[in-house]
């Protein structure tokens, strides 16, 4: 399954775009700070879709975690060098080569 | 006893209160918890669609710094996704002679190596096979009776590794709420999927899967969870559901280990049920009422 949906991504052929641009950024995300920091995610993936509609739909559930503390306020880095760059490089080089 | 622990990034902010409930049950056991330092994300159900061999290097990574310490323990994961992913891990290098090379190749980038030598459990393997219902029968300070508790497992910690219960048809849970005092509440949808991430990117589909399993909880008076995604699913979109279904859909979803740690007599901050989003009044009444008993 994991293989076909890697097909479909490099084929183009996601008539939805949804899931791969959710995955590519959350695993950026991943990239960067070695860890998930939710509120970065979930705004660079609405960014992402420039579909102003949908973030609208996640705007009640994003308040309660908000004020839960379940989700917090964190600076961006997104110029430094990122926690995994290493692995993600060695990876992708690794792949290019096989 | 001793575990490695690795509470995985959900457990750091929209499970908390999994985490610190955890955290005491086992606590409460006995054991130790050695959460490993520096951990990174296993990769979620993201990586495997971007590259297969960085859906194996990223847990890798985990248990590479769990060997690396030289202690002899398991690793515990509370999170079904995270366990899935570092379990998976020991299953493909089984199936592909090249592929544990390959990782360790990737993982030298940060100075790490693994040698397939940890073995990963699902917090829920630790509670019945480790310590099973006896040893929970025995912590009890309030017994929950008069609850009838739904046990969901959700998908991930069953299938596709068949390792401590049935993976169409689990029970494994069972035997822990009837030593909690409480009953158990019989439906078909404990293994059932919530639709996980799908309420994400499509969540149309999210939100009939979610009201299936609200709607087959009827009668019970908690469902129990013990997969950060699944609680989140059933816990967030009560409201939603019910303006759509035109019928009640409330109900509390609880992490297993919070029921435990009620039952156990834990302080409140061991069990933090102030962060569950679905904590009915009714409930926590009936809770309060046999607390004070």
């Amino acid at each position: 399954m994991a293989a076909l949906k890697r097909m479909a991504v490099a084929e183009g052929l996601l008539i939805d775009k949804k899931s791969p641009v959710f995955y590519r950024t959350f695993m950026d995300t991943v990239r960067r700070y070695g860890r998930v920091r939710e509120m970065e995610l979930m705004t660079r993936y609405f960014i992402a879709l420039g579909n102003p509609a949908v973030p609208v739909g996640f705007t009640p559930l994003g308040v309660k975690l908000f004020i839960k503390g379940k989700i917090s306020l964190q600076m961006p880095s997104l110029f430094s060098e990122g926690k995994l760059d290493p692995i993600y490089r060695k990876v992708r080089e690794m792949e290019a080569n096989s | 006893m001793k575990y490695f622990y690795y509470p995985g990034c959900s457990l750091e902010g929209t499970a908390a209160e999994y985490d610190v409930s955890t955290r005491a049950v086992m606590h409460a056991f006995g054991a130790e918890l050695v959460e490993l330092e520096d951990w990174t994300c296993c990769g979620a159900s993201a990586s495997d669609s971007q590259s297969h061999l960085l859906s194996m290097v990223l847990p890798a990574r985990n248990l590479a710094l769990a060997e690396r310490t030289g202690i002899g323990a398991d690793l515990l994961a509370p999170c079904s996704a995270c366990y899935l992913n570092l379990r998976k891990v020991e299953d493909h290098i089984k199936r592909d002679e090249r592929l544990l090379g390959n990782i360790n190749e990737a993982l030298k980038e940060d100075g790490l190596s693994y040698g397939n030598g940890i073995r990963v459990r699902h917090i829920l393997d630790v509670l019945v096979n480790d310590f099973g219902a006896e040893k929970v029968q025995a912590k009890v300070r309030h017994e929950l009776s008069n609850l009838r508790i739904a046990p969901y497992y959700g998908c991930q910690c069953l299938r596709p590794y068949k390792v401590f219960d049935d993976p169409e048809q689990p029970r494994s849970m069972e035997p822990l709420i009837e030593a909690l005092g409480a009953s158990v509440f019989q439906w078909p949808m404990g293994a059932k999927c919530c639709g996980a991430g799908l309420m994400t990117t499509k969540k149309e589909l999210g939100l009939e899967l979610v009201g299936q399993i609200l709607s087959a909880a009827k009668g019970a008076d908690c469902i129990v969870t013990v997969c950060p995604m699944c609680q989140m699913n059933l816990e967030s979109y009560q409201k939603k559901i019910t303006r759509r279904l035109g019928r009640d859909m409330t109900i509390s979803v609880l992490y297993l280990p919070q029921l435990m740690g009620i039952a156990f007599g834990l302080p409140e901050e061991s069990v933090n049920l102030k962060l569950n989003f679905a904590y009915t009044i009714p409930f926590r009444e009936k809770l309060f009422c046999l607390t004070d008993s």
